[in-house]
């Protein structure tokens, strides 16, 4: 068993597993939604495994560094942070209505990597044989994990809210199996409060190293202002929650906004913009 | 108000938690109510966000023909007046910073004091009063002594929330536990270490300095051009460059690894010998070289032998740099070297060429490891590389920033900050005793500001304890 094959096998078991929470959602069977959990936990021991072995496989190609150096192998250890913040909160919350978005998250983000990018182990080229690459990545991805959930407890937070607005009996709508409006609105603080203090040591090592690789710890490189971007939406998220006029719907949707600039810092500096991050 | 207008982190007795301009009568008083406002804080760091796409999608720093090429002469003059070719320097994004850290601080110094008054004058007494103003509370009535209900609250108390503390009034003794206070100074830290990552950055912007320097094996250098200037700047010492060396992953072109022998010299003497390498830079009197990019000398020269398809020389020998065309007797062909390998195939030079005929140009590769290899491009006469006389240099950056350190201490406190905010909370518990020598009415309280879930749970098993502790004793 090699470290691709084991990531297949995540990437089906992240596809059933959102099956299995849409259709607990669905006809609220509890044995649904244990069948989805079981699978979300055999996807992340797999995939897991994978991330393992492959840094394993790696020094047994004599080109050895931790798997987090390209474009695969950072948007697989992405989708592993994602389902790991998801499965915690699943646990703290007893809740998992939440599944149902991030193990499709997870899954689209596996599947992609299979479609789109390489998986053979490359050489790393000098800039990225540092220490720092791995606080800087791992700090990094938490942190986009956490924000993952962020994001997944926003959009059910929208979607709920629209809905009893609507409808205030709500009875037979599939948002009843959400949880309440004021869980979803405190999931969504504390995973941001998880991740921001992470996304900022992210940058913090990340701008360390560039100051120790290349002599300046900020150069406005479209990677490094887009990661600034991110943390001063989150920042205002912080904020918003301050004020009255800003909590609920605007907090929620700043988190969106959020997520959407760790998305683009993520994809999008790298296939649109140009600068020193286009290996990942 | 619908369910979210509360938030749980946010019990009452948190101390204003929502905006309320104070009375601002003067125009003084406005302006600087709104300039320590939350809201402002929000549309700054919205603004900030916004503004900062404009960068990463407009070139910076760009030379004036890549502008007009892309956007024409009316959007380049646009782009200039507003700066966006070197925006996060501008006068308008500046002017939003030093916004943002005007507000940090008025918005701090206006709250801090409040939320200091509210760590240092807690209340030591459980009185009626601050018992209906907490969240959480109970209360238990029992036929113990006083006294006995102390011992056991004090039991219970120091062994779900650690150190027990005491005040005796008229009205009886309270037991309190006050932990965590710092979490509420954490937000007040992170806004403190903002601003001195902005000093750090302000004083090593103005007086430090980086720049570029090449330098060729075997040269001995003690000016650094400076980036982006038309100056440079002369070292307290020199620097020569011994040796540099690539070495390659095996069997491939890509490079592994590069390094640099520097000597450093001051007034003649030697003072410092280090190999550096990409990610181990060279650190003397506080200013770094670090490793960043080679080439090879433009007086580098290559000899390439002429020789007949049957490897009999065709031709006297040509020595030549990187450019510099020429023409072989007997061959209509124009030749240039387009640039050199110093180790190439092998640990040997290698060159790529480039042929012109007519209109046409072709490029092919010498070895050195491979001498007759160019043979089978067919022509005339091929090419074999004789002696060589490469010069590499290493390109170096050269960096002097002494704010550097305070952007790090910075960025330590503000980690701190950020930790204590979010993973300390400022618990507190009072268990006030009172009663007759027979009968005790305990009264208990407790207070978060932060993760009410946990503190709930903690709370409700201490006053289980308490109330089966005083159960028993009646027994
Ligand atoms: C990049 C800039 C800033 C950062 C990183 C930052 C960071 C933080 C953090 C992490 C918190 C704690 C949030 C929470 O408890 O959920 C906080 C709270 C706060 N911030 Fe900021 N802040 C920034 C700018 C500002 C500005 C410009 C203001 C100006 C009004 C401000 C006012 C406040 C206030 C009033 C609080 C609440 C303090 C309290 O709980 O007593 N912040 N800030």
């Amino acid at each position: 068993m090699n470290s691709s094959a084991l990531h297949g096998i995540a990437t089906f078991a992240y596809l059933f597993a959102t099956f299995f929470y849409v259709g607990y959602l669905a006809f609220r069977s509890r044995a649904v939604g244990t069948m989805a959990t079981t699978l979300a936990v055999i996807g992340v021991l797999t995939h897991g495994t994978a991330k393992g072995l492959r840094w394993a496989e790696s020094y047994r190609m004599g080109i050895g560094h931790a798997p987090l150096s390209n474009m695969y192998e950072s948007m697989s250890f992405w989708a592993l942070c994602i389902m790991i913040a998801y499965l915690i909160v699943e646990w703290r919350f007893k809740q998992k209505a939440l599944g149902a978005v991030v193990a499709p998250l997870a899954f689209v983000t596996l599947a992609m990597n299979a479609l789109l990018f390489p998986d053979e182990i490359r050489p790393l080229v000098p800039a990225l044989q540092s220490n720092w690459l791995i606080a800087h990545v791992v700090t990094s991805f938490v942190s986009y994990g956490a924000f993952a959930v962020s994001f997944a407890v926003s959009v059910l937070y929208l979607v709920r809210r629209r809905a009893e607005r609507k409808d205030r009996s709500g009875e037979g709508a599939i948002v009843t199996m959400f949880p309440e409006l004021k869980v979803l609105d405190e999931v969504n603080y504390k995973s941001i409060a998880v991740g921001f203090p992470l996304l900022s040591l992210g940058i913090i090592t990340g701008a360390a190293w560039a100051n120790y690789a290349w002599g300046t710890y900020w150069s406005w490189d479209p990677k490094e202002t887009w990661s600034l971007i991110t943390w001063f939406v989150y920042a205002a998220y912080l904020h918003a929650r301050f004020t009255r006029g800003w909590q609920g719907t605007r907090a929620a949707v700043l988190s969106i906004v959020g997520f959407v600039a760790v998305v683009f810092t993520y994809f999008g500096v790298n296939f649109l913009l140009s600068g020193l991050h286009s290996y990942a | 108000m619908t369910s979210e207008s509360k938030t749980p982190d946010r019990p009452a007795d948190k101390p204003e938690r929502t905006e309320k301009p104070e009375k601002g009568t003067s125009l003084f008083g406005a302006v600087y109510d709104s300039l320590a406002s939350v809201t402002l804080a929000i549309f700054l760091l919205i603004i900030l966000a916004a503004t900062s796409i404009v960068g990463t999608v407009v070139l910076q720093k760009g030379r004036p023909e890549q502008y007009l090429q892309e956007y024409g002469q009316g959007l380049y003059r646009f782009f200039q007046f507003l700066a966006l070719d070197d925006m996060y320097r501008s006068w308008w994004f500046l002017t939003i910073l030093v916004l943002l850290l005007t507000n940090i601080t008025l918005c701090s110094v206006k709250r801090f004091p409040r939320v200091w008054r509210v760590i240092t004058q807690s209340p030591k007494t459980l009185d009626e009063a601050l018992f209906r103003r907490l969240r959480y509370r109970g209360s238990v009535r029992r036929g113990v002594p006083p006294e006995e209900a102390e011992e056991e609250a004090r039991q219970i108390l120091a062994s779900h929330f650690g150190k027990v503390r005491e005040e005796r009034s008229e009205n009886g003794v309270t037991l309190y536990v006050d932990k965590g206070w710092f979490g509420r100074i954490g937000a007040y830290i992170v806004h403190l270490s903002i601003l001195i990552l902005a000093v750090g950055a302000v004083y090593g912007g103005i007086y430090g300095f980086k720049g570029f320097v090449a330098i060729v094996e075997g040269q001995t250098i003690d000016r650094v051009p400076l980036r982006g200037k038309n100056s440079q700047i002369k070292l307290p010492f020199s620097v020569r460059c011994d040796d540099f060396q690539v070495i390659y992953y095996p069997g491939t072109q890509q490079p592994k690894d590069y390094f640099s022998d520097l000597v450093v010299f001051r007034n003649g003497a030697e003072i410092m010998r280090k190999r550096i390498e990409v990610n181990h830079p060279l650190i003397i009197d506080g200013i770094y070289f670090y490793q960043s990019s080679y080439g090879v000398h433009q007086s580098s020269t290559v000899t390439l032998d002429v020789l007949d398809p049957s490897g009999k020389v065709a031709a006297p020998a040509v020595t030549v740099g990187v450019g510099q065309a020429f023409n072989v007797l007997g061959d209509p062909s124009t030749y240039a070297i387009e640039e050199i390998y110093p180790t190439s195939v092998g640990g040997q030079p290698a060159v790529k060429m480039n042929q012109f005929l007519g209109s046409g140009r072709r490029e092919f590769f010498l070895a050195k490891a491979a001498p007759d290899r160019d043979n089978s491009r067919g022509g005339p006469v091929y090419f074999r590389i004789g002696d060589t006389a490469i010069l590499e240099y290493t390109g170096l950056q050269v960096a002097w920033d002494p704010g550097v350190n305070l952007v790090w201490l910075a960025c330590i406190v503000m980690i701190l900050g950020l930790y204590v905010t979010f993973f300390v909370a400022h618990q507190r518990v009072w268990i006030r005793i009172d009663g007759d020598t027979e009968n005790t009415a305990v009264l208990v309280g407790g207070s978060t500001n932060r993760n009410p879930a946990t503190f709930e749970r903690q709370f409700e098993g201490a006053l289980a304890d308490l109330k089966d502790a005083l159960k028993g004793k009646r027994k």
